[in-house]
């Protein structure tokens, strides 16, 4: 339900501006703002800086409700770190927002993967390919940088 | 004292004999002691062992494994357990781990040992699932029957002359 909720709202956001889905695991700028990766579970990966700040958003399998913090654990190549989610649900859905932790510093090699508890397994994991990732972030910083630096001119 | 612990945890694996006739038995747990030391723990089908153990002063759980990890570097890891019943509660935590070397002939056993901060609520439950980051972004994920665990670490706590307010931290 998450990632369908998500990939909706960003579709919805900047549809117009995501290249053509070609079915393989590659993040994807979805808008000037914001990039994201869909894992083949339907998962969502998302760095959104559409606000003040940047930050990671997960569109996890499950539902949760509003503010509810979970735990959980980032690994990459680049090693690993314990990091908390906060559900947060607007109109479109839930989303987990990605926090306490320095995820950028996380996105590098081939995946990222997030352990999480849950109901079923105790253990879920989410995993997202990082092809495409440095760019797609690298992309959509910069204008939030622009943004920003538009904001500040009198 | 991780060597200590090491140690007993290799005899109760390698050694039938004290697997036949632990000092105690709770349910799916076990419970061992020697002058110095006192071991609770279980094995999971694969042969994995998770455990609470004290010796030298201290007491802490552990990992007992061959999912790989990197002598002496640290982990964050993973613990997720489910209470039963008509409202189920998930308890987790996220214990920082250092990895040691297992003892004995088999080269690829490691142990993992952490604190027990959250631990008394979590092992409260029927069944443990501890995730381990791996170095290829993965995680390896053991599981491990809880029934008779909060029994055999307060008998090894007692065994021990510790008290629960007395803590788990390593020190």
């Amino acid at each position: 339900m998450f990632g369908a909720i998500t990939i909706m709202a960003m579709a919805a956001a900047g549809a117009a501006a995501a290249p053509a889905n070609d079915g393989a695991e590659r993040w994807r700028v979805s808008e000037p703002l914001a990039a994201y990766v869909e894992n083949s579970s339907g998962e969502v990966l998302a760095l959104d800086c559409i606000r003040a700040s940047c930050r990671y958003l997960l569109a996890l399998k499950g539902d949760c409700q509003e503010g509810t913090l979970f735990g959980t654990i980032v690994n990459s190549q680049a090693g690993e770190t314990p990091a908390t989610l906060k559900c947060h649900t607007n109109s479109k859905g839930n989303v987990l927002i990605v926090g306490d932790a320095d995820v950028g510093r996380l996105m590098s090699g081939d995946h990222i993967a997030f352990a999480y508890p849950q109901t079923e397994s105790l253990i879920a994991v989410a995993r997202f390919s990082l092809a495409g990732a440095s760019e797609a972030i690298a992309t959509v910083v910069a204008n939030a940088k622009q943004r920003d630096a538009a904001a500040a001119t009198p | 004292m991780f060597r200590t612990i090491a140690l007993m945890i290799m005899a109760v694996s390698a050694a039938s004999a004290a697997i036949a006739e632990p000092d105690q038995t709770f349910g799916q747990w076990r419970a061992s002691a020697d002058a110095t030391s006192v071991l609770a723990y279980t094995q999971n089908e694969s042969g994995a062992q998770f455990g609470f153990g004290c010796s030298d002063g201290r007491c802490f759980y552990y990992l007992y494994t061959r999912a790989g990890c990197v002598v002496d570097r640290q982990y964050d890891l993973l613990l997720s357990s489910q209470t039963a019943g008509d409202a189920p509660q998930i308890h987790s935590a996220f214990p920082r781990a250092v990895c040691g070397a297992g003892e004995g002939d088999d080269a690829d056993l490691r142990a993992l040992y952490f604190d027990g901060q959250n631990m008394p609520a979590l092992i409260a439950a029927s069944v443990v699932a501890i995730a381990i980051p791996a170095e290829d972004s993965q995680f390896r994920v053991s599981k491990f029957s809880l029934e008779g665990a909060s029994a055999a670490v307060t008998w090894a706590r007692a065994r021990y002359g510790q008290t629960p307010a007395s803590g788990d931290a390593p020190q």
